[in-house]
């Protein structure tokens, strides 16, 4: 069973309203799942150049069979959650 | 931070969940630094002005809280403070959902292998937990320290968040503070072969350990209330080849006999009590003390030793972190506390020191031998933090 990640207690906000809190907690989330991709990406491009198996073109040409997409959706679809519920936590 | 724990207890960390950590790390660090000082110079040149043209001179760290409270600088300091503390836990949680199974193993198998190291694990499952321990989620940490069932992950997810929380400054195995107390106590005390050695709230042990390392001959025992940091703090302890006895008890009534201690010890543990309670635990640690052992608590430094911005800085994680008991604490006379317990008035101490992990020896040694003096940087997690401890020697001689 996954660990709950709710807080007993709360977190305070410290916004007049709130709803700032959230957005704040939201965008910080959005930024290390955009860290991670990037990371990912880095660590991909710089193998794929060392061996010289790709260029800047093949990259923009590409198109993803159907299980390809349907898995990038999910994991779109994951990330959309764990930005957006990130604010859980703040007291109204 | 660190990319691996360097303990074997440590869980293999995915690409992605290593890049949130660091990601949270580097958030951290600069909330504290950038951001941190954003809200102080503009507290300087607008926050404080004001506030003395009308009060005068803030008193104390709760004036400055009164007034820089609902400033810009102040609300996104503490928003953002408040949602790394959050995604701490939140980056490392992944990690350990994913291997609860090998967390298991891991305990089953160095709680069975007494090849590398000859430690323990006394649990008391009839103990009490206060209520001051579990009312709230401490440090905003989902499901705290662990419930009353057989569980282990609590004490991963706290080493683990302790490594993205600390950003590379508590040492590689979050121990610098262990070393540095006990490495202080060696260099104070050359002479002393301390046979028994109680930390008292040791959590997941990693400020345990190095006591055992600094003297190798003596008993260490670690002390807390939490079962599933214990048995994980048992595992790492035993994965670490250092043999410490891990043992579930209130620091309000100690399971050990009268006058046979040497050194008791806590770190960041008082600040988490209510007053009652570490009236308690100093009783206690008078009680077991031999006659000239020596109590020693490494702590944040008491609020009437520094100026009034700093006494705020460190007072808002009372506010705001799920501490509730960490301004009443330093607002306390450390002295009095040890003197009510029964330590004799004179024998109080206070000790301010450089990291030791960080610092050249001869640095370190000349350091802790110079004067006590507090400045910006006493217990302020940066680069330039010195750690604080203070504590008194039991009458008579050992």
């Amino acid at each position: 069973m996954a660990l709950s990640r709710k807080v007993k207690g709360g977190r305070k906000s410290f916004y007049s309203d709130p709803e700032l809190d959230r957005l704040l907690a939201r965008l910080a989330r959005l930024m290390a799942e955009h860290w991670s991709v990037k990371e990912r990406l880095l660590t991909i491009e710089a193998l794929l150049k060392e061996q010289g198996l790709i260029t800047e073109e093949q990259i923009d040409a590409y198109e993803p069979d159907e299980a390809t997409e349907a898995s990038w959706n999910a994991q779109r679809d994951q990330l959309i959650r764990s930005v957006l519920e990130a604010g859980r936590n703040v007291e109204s | 931070m660190e990319t691996s724990l360097n303990h074997d207890m440590d869980l293999p960390k995915n690409r992605d969940e290593l890049a949130r950590q660091r990601f949270v790390a580097g958030l951290r660090a600069y909330v504290l630094t950038d951001v941190a000082t954003q809200m102080q110079q503009d507290y300087e040149a607008n926050v404080e002005p004001n506030w003395v043209r009308e009060n005068g001179e803030p008193k104390d760290g709760w004036e400055v809280h009164r007034a820089i409270k609902g400033t810009d600088t102040f609300n996104f300091y503490s928003s953002l403070r408040c949602t790394a503390q959050e995604l701490v836990w939140d980056t490392v949680m992944d990690t350990v959902d994913r291997h609860s199974d090998t967390l298991r193993e891991g305990f089953e198998r160095w709680h069975a292998d007494t090849t590398h190291a000859q430690g323990s694990l006394t649990l008391n499952p009839d103990l009490a937990i206060p209520n001051y321990v579990n009312a709230v989620d401490v440090h905003l940490m989902p499901g705290n320290y662990g419930g009353t069932g057989a569980e282990i992950a609590p004490g991963a997810v706290y080493d683990q968040g302790l490594n993205v929380f600390a950003f590379g400054m508590m040492g590689r195995r979050l121990n610098d503070i262990g070393w540095s107390m006990a490495k202080y106590y060696q260099a104070r005390r050359p002479d002393d072969k301390p046979k028994v050695i109680v930390d008292v709230g040791c959590s997941v042990g990693h400020n345990t350990l190095p006591w055992k390392q600094t003297y190798p001959d003596a008993e260490v025992h670690g002390i807390d209330v939490a079962a599933a940091c214990l048995r994980y703090a048992h595992a790492r302890a035993q994965a670490m080849g250092v043999s410490v006895h891990f043992k579930q008890q209130s620091c309000e009534k100690l399971d050990f006999e009268d006058n046979s201690v040497d050194i008791v010890f806590s770190s960041m543990f008082l600040h988490e009590l209510p007053k009652e309670a570490i009236d308690a635990y100093m009783a206690e640690a008078h009680r077991i003390l031999k006659p000239g052992g020596v109590m020693l608590n490494m702590e944040l430094p008491p609020n009437d030793s520094l100026e009034p911005y700093d006494s705020f800085y460190l007072d808002w994680d009372c506010y705001y972190n799920n501490e509730p008991f960490y301004k009443g604490f330093r607002d306390q006379d450390y002295r009095s506390l040890c003197t009510d317990a029964g330590f004799a008035e004179d024998a109080f101490f206070e000790a301010i020191m450089p990291r030791f992990t960080y610092t050249d020896e001869k640095t370190f040694m000349d350091a802790v031998k110079g004067p006590v003096e507090f400045d910006e940087n006493t217990g302020r997690l940066a680069d330039s933090i010195q750690w604080y401890g203070f504590g008194s020697r039991k009458a008579g001689e050992s």
